[in-house]
């Protein structure tokens, strides 16, 4: 640390340059555009894990109760159900990714 | 295929439980060893005006900071070493196994992907699955569970809550099973275009010169693929502050 105490002329200086160099150039201080194929591959993994846990879930309540396959298919459609808020909460976030002005629909 | 393969280096059994150091655990370590090294050698320096490693560490701490304030708000910023050490792991662990070390031919030492096995990706999304209820549940206590009870008419709560349920319980699922199959998918796609090369190139004749297609194909995706590495950390890490910020602020934002 000792070694390097900057020269206040030279940080100057720097400071001048600095400016001079983001007049040229706004910096391009953007989210990274995630693209179309993460976009799709995010959206169905979020549908299809729902899916697949509300379906899981079902069953195993079934093999508990003896009740098959009644709760499998009750929790199979809610699985569904819940994909789909998971796809719509995702694409939402994907369209408004500020979360401080994300709206009621969030 | 032979990329996905997991071999023991030390063969160990502890109560009849097989906890070998395999290929995967080496990786591992050379990820987590390679991070730190860079993070002390950036360290070191402290340099006013960065070098190119310092420039390295301090690109990746601003822009890690800054995905978790604007996901998570400043709240989010106490569980930065979390986020980063699990933001950097990803990212290592994606890029180191698209090194062509194999090709530097060191021996039976060949490149691995950890991330591309889903017992690894499902071991740090319920992590963080678990970290999230328990951040939840020392904030607030048993209100942690009006996550799961939308403000809707009280009719429809017997529908709604179930599927909030499920739902919350599907994001470990979601999380692994995304990092991991982009990372399978991306390596066997490289495999099976390397299969192309040399199934036309042996095959003689016309055929020998269109191998030159899809090695073509595998420089295009080789590309695609570090923009996957990349991407798929980020999406790892931005789910995760996503999943924080929901427990920490639970309904109000």
């Amino acid at each position: 640390m000792s070694d390097n105490i900057p020269d206040p002329e030279k940080l100057r200086d720097l400071d001048e340059k600095l400016r001079e160099a983001r007049g040229r150039a706004p910096l391009p201080r953007e989210e990274t555009p995630p693209s179309k194929l993460g976009i799709a591959f995010r959206l169905s993994t979020e549908l299809v894990a729902a899916v697949v846990v509300g379906g899981g879930i079902g069953w195993g309540l079934d093999r508990l109760f003896g009740t098959s396959p009644f709760l499998l298919i009750v929790m199979f459609f809610l699985g569904v159900a819940a994909g789909f808020r998971n796809v719509v909460r995702a694409a939402g976030r994907l369209n408004a990714p500020d979360p401080p002005k994300r709206g009621p629909g969030r | 295929m032979e990329q996905f393969e997991i071999h023991p280096i030390v063969p160990l059994q502890i109560g009849g439980v097989d906890i070998s150091f395999t290929n995967s655990s080496l990786w591992m370590v050379v990820v987590a060893g390679s991070i730190a090294l860079l993070m002390t050698m950036a360290a070191s320096s402290r340099a006013l005006v960065p070098g190119r490693v310092q420039s390295l560490a301090e690109i990746s701490y601003t822009f890690v900071a800054d995905m978790i304030r604007s996901s998570a708000g400043t709240a989010g910023m106490q569980f930065f070493p979390f986020i980063f050490t699990l933001f950097m792991f990803v990212l290592f662990s994606n890029i180191f196994g698209l090194l062509p070390i194999q090709a530097l031919t060191l021996g039976n030492f060949h490149q691995f992907t950890v991330t591309s096995h889903i017992i690894v990706t499902l071991a740090l999304a319920l992590t963080v699955f678990f970290m999230v209820i328990l951040v939840g549940i020392w904030k607030h206590g048993i209100r942690f569970l009006t996550l799961f009870v939308p403000k809707v008419p009280w009719v429809m709560l017997p529908i709604l809550v179930p599927i909030e349920i499920i739902s919350f319980l599907s994001r470990p699922l979601s999380l692994s099973v995304r990092l991991f199959a982009n990372m399978l998918a991306g390596h066997t796609m490289l495999a099976v275009f390397g299969s192309f090369v040399v199934g036309l190139a042996t095959a003689g004749g016309v055929f020998s010169v269109l191998s030159i297609a899809p090695m073509l194909a595998i420089i295009g995706v080789t590309a695609l693929e570090f923009l996957v590495a990349f991407l798929q950390a980020y999406v790892f890490a931005i789910l995760t502050c996503i999943y924080l910020n929901d427990a920490l602020h639970l309904h109000d934002h």
